[in-house]
């Protein structure tokens, strides 16, 4: 579903993905862990098509068509989702006029007709149900005076009503409490289907009690260092990224 | 900066000789003398030598709002038409021509009204508009009077070639009373109005000055209010693209508790001006102003926003607020802010403030991350820019006229 072929990626002549090859199947889920600073957050916004990096080498594809030089809203419309670390708020814009706006442009891409704002209403209510939102969220700005929290249930929302192939989460699991996470764990396994994949992209094992992964990456100074099953999380978990990594200076401890 | 124009001089000649108020007189005089003005600086006044003949029409059946159905004023080529006006659902309001009013029992309070005004004036336009007022109406709204329907002028041109239009309304609400006001401005040459609100103690009024098309013309307007004890006014202006538009607030809070809202959002491209002004007087103590302007450029569209709020040495517990913010869409757009306070008492809450600013990258990349194409999401921020004081408005019907005018800045 979702293939990435060594890949590479600058940010204002840094290089901070440095070869990173990873392949995620329909019904599997990905974690991607690691420590600050590893690239993970920048492999997430790479994906979504954010135009303040640049690719170097290596290619992306969604079902097998490559993401390359597609704007993000093409990359949407395609099947990927990003849910972001740091969602922006949006004053002045209600929920329901920004996932009505979003929704309708990718039934065009599909060549649907719009949904009516009726239609949408009770589809939205049905969502919103599904991933125990409140009803405020209708008619509040995207994001605005939103906790940490709610801004990630927003982002999980949004995943929910676009219904994309292509889930990539960057640290939805942080700043949220444990009946939180409860919640987003909840929505995040009730989007997963067998036509579907879903890319974790995490901090902490916590989220993986949840949510299990198929498989779990270990990307450290840009490249993928260990692959392993739900087991690696454990393990990274227990003894920490340097002690199983054995990268600390680049020397084996 | 010489103002008087040879067209106005003939004009003010043509209305001395009809003797119609013995204030005209010294208006012209003050006009006149008039050196180049701060608050005038970034107005392109160069554009009112040559004002165009309009061909285009607005047609009073669209442009009257439902609400206003059986209460609403025509001025046709600055002139009261009592015929076209309908005041059925407004019937406690009195409505007179300021001639008939200097003549009757409201002659003395108009003639101080009048007096008042001058001796404060600075604004050249409004003098101006005092100099060559032709007609203009006087509206009497009883105290305890709640107006039910919303009263709503209209002001248009039918000849395709006036130089000058410049109605003049003062309107006296008793205390208690309440009322809705809607300034409807058609398509001028050019319309320099002027709007004037002696508010009792206690009184409330919302007023709307609106632009009906974005059509060509241009139009100035000043509105002068005076508040006493308690009373409430809140103002709003919608200015969707005329060529040229200027609104010079003057607002005085005379009386504790009093209370000033204005609002206004300006949608302006090609070459299209939106020029706002406010002088906000704190002479009473525990008045509250607000102020709220919103400004949207492209093209090669210029706005300003000049402003200050004085606050007396007596206006303790002063509550005052100024925001204005611009958001410029092309690189050739241009908006120049002067926020201002001068504050003399000593127990005040104050803040004024100016934003300038582009579209937000990272607002645009959410919104087309889920799937918005960038057109789209650039209109939807807009959108969200000036929603804030659109949503504030209190007609439904011009809410979502406004909405749907602005539009065509999807294209």
């Amino acid at each position: 579903m979702l293939e990435i072929v060594n890949l590479v990626v600058a940010k204002e002549g840094r290089v901070i993905l440095k070869g990173v090859d990873l392949r995620i199947g329909s019904g599997e889920i990905h974690a991607m862990m690691g420590p600050n600073g590893a690239g993970k957050s920048t492999l997430a916004k790479i994906l979504a098509g954010d135009a303040s990096y640049e690719v170097l080498e290596g290619d992306i594809l969604l079902q097998g068509q490559s993401l390359m030089g597609l704007e993000p809203e093409e990359r949407a419309h395609l099947g990927l989702f990003l849910g972001f670390q740091y969602p922006v708020e949006i004053p002045g814009i209600s929920n329901t006029q920004f996932l009505l706006a979003a929704l309708n442009a990718k039934r065009a891409f599909q060549g649907k007709d719009p949904l009516e704002e009726e239609a949408f209403s009770l589809l939205l209510q049905e969502k919103m149900y599904n991933v125990q939102v409140k009803e405020e969220f209708r008619h509040r700005n995207i994001n605005e005076g939103f906790s940490g929290g709610e801004k990630k249930r927003n982002e999980i929302l949004q995943m929910a009503v676009l219904e994309p192939l292509v889930a990539i989460l960057d640290e939805t699991d942080s700043g949220l409490d444990i009946d939180a996470m409860k919640i987003v764990a909840a929505g995040v396994n009730q989007f997963m289907t067998a036509d579907k994949s879903l890319l974790l992209i995490t901090h902490y094992q916590r989220l993986l009690s949840y949510i299990h992964p198929h498989m779990v990456h270990v990307l450290v100074d840009g490249r993928i260092v260990r692959t392993g099953d739900a087991s690696l999380a454990m393990e990274l978990e227990e003894r920490g990224y340097d002690e199983l990594l054995c990268v600390k200076d680049g020397v084996c401890n | 900066m010489q103002l008087t124009m040879s067209s106005w001089q003939d004009l003010f000649e043509t209305r001395r000789k009809e003797g119609f108020s013995s204030l005209q007189g010294p208006c012209w005089e003050a006009f006149s003398k008039v050196k180049s003005q701060e608050a005038l600086q970034y107005v392109p006044l160069h554009r009112l030598e040559n004002v165009e003949a309009i061909k285009e029409r607005d047609i009073l059946a669209e442009v009257l709002l439902p609400e206003c159905r059986n209460s609403f004023i025509v001025f046709v080529d600055g002139v009261f038409r009592r015929d076209l006006s309908c005041l059925e659902a407004v019937e406690e309001v009195r409505v007179l021509t300021l001639e008939e009013a200097l003549q009757g029992s409201y002659a003395s309070f108009l003639r101080h009204r009048h007096q008042v005004l001058f001796q404060q004036e600075t604004d050249p336009f409004a003098l101006l508009n005092g100099a060559l007022c032709q007609e203009g109406l006087f509206l009497y709204i009883p105290p305890k009077v709640c107006v039910k329907a919303p009263l709503q002028f209209l002001f248009l041109q039918q000849e395709s070639f006036l130089p000058y239009t410049g109605p003049r309304i003062h309107l006296f609400i008793g205390s208690q009373a309440q009322v809705q006001l809607v300034n409807s401005i058609g398509t001028h040459s050019l319309y320099n109005g002027l709007i004037d609100l002696a508010l009792e103690e206690g009184a409330i009024v919302s007023h709307v000055s609106h632009t009906l098309q974005s059509g060509p013309g241009i139009s100035f307007e000043g509105i002068r209010a005076s508040l006493k004890k308690d009373s409430v006014l809140r103002s709003f202006l919608v200015h969707l693209g005329k060529d040229l538009l200027r609104q010079d607030y003057r607002i005085s809070l005379l009386g504790p508790g009093a209370d000033a809202d204005l609002r206004g959002v300006s949608l302006v491209k090609d070459k299209k001006n939106s020029h706002i002004h406010v002088h906000m007087d704190h002479t009473a103590p525990s008045c509250r102003s607000y102020q709220l302007f919103k400004q949207v450029l492209a093209g090669l569209g210029k706005s300003s926003f000049t402003g200050k709020i004085y606050v007396r040495r007596a206006a303790q517990k002063t509550m005052a607020y100024q925001l204005q913010k611009s958001l410029l869409l092309s690189e050739g757009a241009m908006a120049y802010a002067k926020p201002g306070l001068e504050i003399l008492a000593d127990d005040v809450k104050a803040s004024h403030g100016s934003t300038t600013s582009q579209l937000d990258e990272q607002q645009l990349h959410y919104l087309q991350s889920r799937g918005i194409p960038r057109k789209e999401a650039a209109f939807l921020l807009m959108q969200g820019f000036y929603q804030e004081v659109l949503e504030s408005l209190p007609l439904p019907s011009l809410r979502e006229k406004a909405m749907k005018a602005a539009l065509i800045w999807k294209e």
